[in-house]
């Protein structure tokens, strides 16, 4: 087999594939990226005639396609079907691209499948279907030099079939339009299978056709279609000038060397041996049954290779969906996590604020009601007395200035209770100081271990509730307790602080009582996540111990 | 007695009480100021007049209202006024009660005096004008003046607690010391070992020592 026109398959899909993948974009505009990212790598591997690896990707690029986008499948299969024809497996290689027809009949570059059939069969001898498909390509090409390859096609078709007269025509006619003169490469093609239609039918003009097409060919420098030009020229000279026909065998055999076409190569080295002397004979016939044994075997492994990488590939793209519903999966989880945390990250800030707006409220009304059990009381009493006494004695109004002083002291102890508490560095000394603040005549207090505890690594908050707490203990003891000692007691554990608080005094009978009492003290360890513990008997003292995390 | 006096304080009738007593002591010149800021540049411009002030007596607080002022608080007037005139004596006269807070204002700004506002406030006054004049000492109000004390708080450690252990558990006050040797705790010498037993005492109010032990237990130590 001579190369007149297995170049045109590829020119023509690289011609299709910008083409294509634009028109695509155009039309559906839908992006498939995943196909666009896994043709490209097809196509370079295809460029570097990596045809199993293409294969694999272009087998992927078709399964990543839903079923509506057409025009992307049938490309896909389209240049299946081309790499199966490359390896000669033709069967397949019809059964691929018949099921692009099957696909699409109007897709748009439905000729080139029909080109493709027809040059399958035309490899299998089929000369009959082989004309039939170039015939449908020819027709439903959209531009006229597309349909001058085809026709180029159809007379190479019937040259092989020995229809001389035919093809003499039909390339006569491809010959006359204007428009192949300027595809040179088209052009020394048609050329060339003129002049070898000519030799065939021992006409004289086919030399002058076959110089022609060499001219152009030569001019053009590639390699590969000049093995024709030199395979058809040496035939040619077989019957005139056996030397010259034997050079020509010999630069085709050269040229095809260096276009690297196992094909061609087998081709020449047919010509060469039929030209050679006795001597040379061997030599080339065992070059040509090696080149002819490893291409057998490159196409045997390749043929039960693409099962294979077809398998895999299937099983890639079941992995992949497997992974990307499985990324799905994970996303819809995160996005899950993500608006729960969200919910419960309102849900608890709102809570907080509620428990905030709680407390202050308490903390509200104990002040008012402090104010108004402590302080109106006295003031209304004071105010009675000043009303109804006589206060030019010097005894009422030595009262009246004691009681007001009562008063005096009462405001300020409430402001005392409810001031700012510095909780930076000096915090230690000022809670010392605090509780110190209500040792008196009758009371001691002492304080134990205050200076093991790292205050300065506390919450703020804690040191805050820990100080009112143990305030409120404090208020409690002056008014109830009537001891005449207090040991407030400070234990630096592992996780936590423990907190003791006892006294000497009376104690209480009711503990229900007390805890309403506390309630207040209670509330703000909680809030601090610590407990307390209130512990009292009658006569028996009262003890208390909280316990905070560090 | 104090020739020029200055007072800076933002209530009004303390300010006639204050200047009250200034006078019935026999002051000759007093000023005051409502706002720091006034009480800064008067004592500034007497300074620069060669006829500094020979007294301050300020408030803590000062209400913050319309008026923009760079020293906002009493604390910040007297620590300026130690600074610029170190001889100036100065008393704070406040309602402020914070143990800690009034200790600090005589080691950090050295003040001469404190007075808490109260009911007997003005006889205080009085006295502490009259011991800052007579002689150079500190004056602080009577109920404040355990401050200036150490033994103002009762603190135990440790070395209390086990010293209270070892008694408790039989071991006598006249062997602790070796006792203590034994554990490894120092101080341990008789005498240490005395002052600490008595300074229990004092703080558990105890009578004698069984007495100290049978409280400590009460208490839920030992």
């Amino acid at each position: 087999m001579i190369a007149r026109k297995l170049h045109f398959p590829i020119c023509i899909i690289w011609m299709f594939f910008f083409f294509i993948s634009c028109e695509n974009q155009k039309d559906k505009n839908l992006e498939n990226k995943v196909y666009d990212a896994l043709i490209e790598k097809a196509e370079d591997y295809s460029t570097n005639q990596k045809y199993d690896s293409a294969f694999y990707y272009y087998f992927k690029a078709k399964e990543a396609c839903t079923n509506n986008e057409k025009d992307r499948i049938a490309y896909a299969l389209f240049n299946l079907a081309d790499i199966q024809q490359k390896h000669c497996d033709y069967a397949e290689s019809e059964a691929t691209a018949t099921s692009i027809i099957a696909l699409d009949p109007n897709y748009k570059y439905i000729y080139s499948t029909y080109n493709l059939l027809g040059l399958g069969y035309l490899e299998q001898y089929n000369y009959q279907s082989a004309i039939k498909y170039f015939n449908l390509a020819s027709k439903t090409a959209l531009n006229q030099a597309d349909k001058l390859v085809y026709n180029n096609n159809i007379a190479y078709t019937l040259l092989e079939s020995k229809k001389y007269h035919q093809a003499k025509q039909l390339l006569t006619k491809t010959l006359q339009n204007k428009l192949l003169i300027t595809d040179k490469f088209n052009y020394a093609r048609v050329l060339d299978n003129l002049g070898f239609t000519y030799f065939k039918m021992n006409n004289t003009k086919a030399l002058d056709y076959l110089k022609q097409s060499f001219k152009i060919r030569d001019s053009l420098k590639n390699d590969y279609e000049l093995i024709a030009s030199y395979v058809h020229l040496s035939e040619y000279y077989q019957n005139y000038n056996q030397s010259l026909a034997k050079d020509y065998a010999t630069k085709a055999y050269q040229a095809a060397t260096k276009a690297n076409s196992p094909d061609d190569r087998l081709e020449a080295l047919k010509l060469l041996i039929t030209n050679a002397n006795a001597n040379e004979i061997k030599n080339l016939s065992l070059e040509q049954i090696q080149i002819s044994d490893s291409i057998n075997l490159v196409r045997q492994t390749a043929k039960t290779q693409f099962a294979k990488i077809k398998y895999d590939a299937s099983l890639a793209l079941k992995e992949s969906e497997n992974q990307k519903t499985q990324k799905q999966l994970y996303l819809s989880l995160a996005v899950f996590i993500a608006v729960l945390s969200l919910v419960l990250f309102i849900a608890i800030r709102s809570r907080n604020k509620r428990k905030l707006q709680i407390i202050s409220y308490e903390t509200e009304t104990r002040i008012a009601k402090k104010l108004h059990d402590e302080l109106a009381n006295d003031v209304f009493n004071t105010m009675t007395f000043a009303d109804t006494q006589n206060l030019n004695d010097p005894d009422k109004k030595e009262l009246l200035i004691e009681n007001l002083d009562k008063i005096y002291t009462q405001a300020r102890n409430i402001s005392r209770e409810n001031n700012q508490i510095d909780t930076g560095a000096n915090f230690e000394q000022i809670l010392k100081e605090m509780l110190s603040g209500y040792s008196n005549a009758q009371v001691n207090i002492i304080i134990n271990k205050i200076n093991t505890i790292e205050w300065l690594k506390l919450q703020k908050e804690a040191k805050i509730a820990l100080y009112r707490t143990l305030q409120e203990l404090m208020v409690n003891m002056k008014k109830h307790s009537q001891c005449s000692l207090v040991l407030v007691g400070f234990e630096n554990l592992k996780n936590t602080i423990e907190i003791t608080y006892s006294d000497n005094g009376i104690g209480c009978v009711d503990m229900l009582n007390l805890k309403k009492g506390l309630q207040n003290a209670e509330n703000r360890i909680f809030t601090i996540k610590g407990s307390i513990i209130f512990e009292s008997e009658n006569n028996k003292g009262f003890k208390a111990k909280i316990t905070i995390p560090k | 007695m104090f020739k020029k006096v200055i007072i800076a304080e933002d209530f009004d009738s303390i300010n006639l009480a204050v200047m009250q007593v200034l006078s019935d002591i026999g002051v000759t010149e007093i000023h005051h100021a409502k706002y720091c800021d006034d009480a800064q540049l008067k004592i500034k411009k007497a300074i620069l007049d060669n006829e500094p002030f020979d007294l301050l007596i300020s408030d803590l607080s000062f209400k913050s209202d319309h008026r923009k002022v760079t020293l906002e608080s009493g604390e910040q007037l007297v620590a300026w006024a130690k600074k610029e005139q170190p001889n100036l004596k100065i008393i704070v006269h406040s309602v402020e009660d914070k143990t800690f807070f009034i200790k600090s204002l005589f080691d950090n700004y050295n003040i001469n005096g404190f007075v808490a506002k109260g009911r007997k406030s003005i006889e205080q006054l009085k006295t502490a004008i009259n011991k800052l004049y007579t002689n150079n000492t500190q004056y602080i109000s009577p109920e404040m003046a355990h401050i200036l004390q150490d033994k103002f708080i009762n603190e135990i450690d440790d070395y209390d607690i086990q010293l209270i252990k070892q008694l408790a558990i039989g071991v006598p006050q006249d062997k602790m010391d070796l006792k203590f040797q034994e554990l490894g705790i120092t101080p341990n010498s008789k005498s240490t070992i005395e002052k600490r037993v008595s300074k229990l005492k004092d703080y558990f109010k105890a009578n004698n020592t069984v007495h100290l032990i049978a409280i400590a237990k009460d208490l839920g130590i030992a």
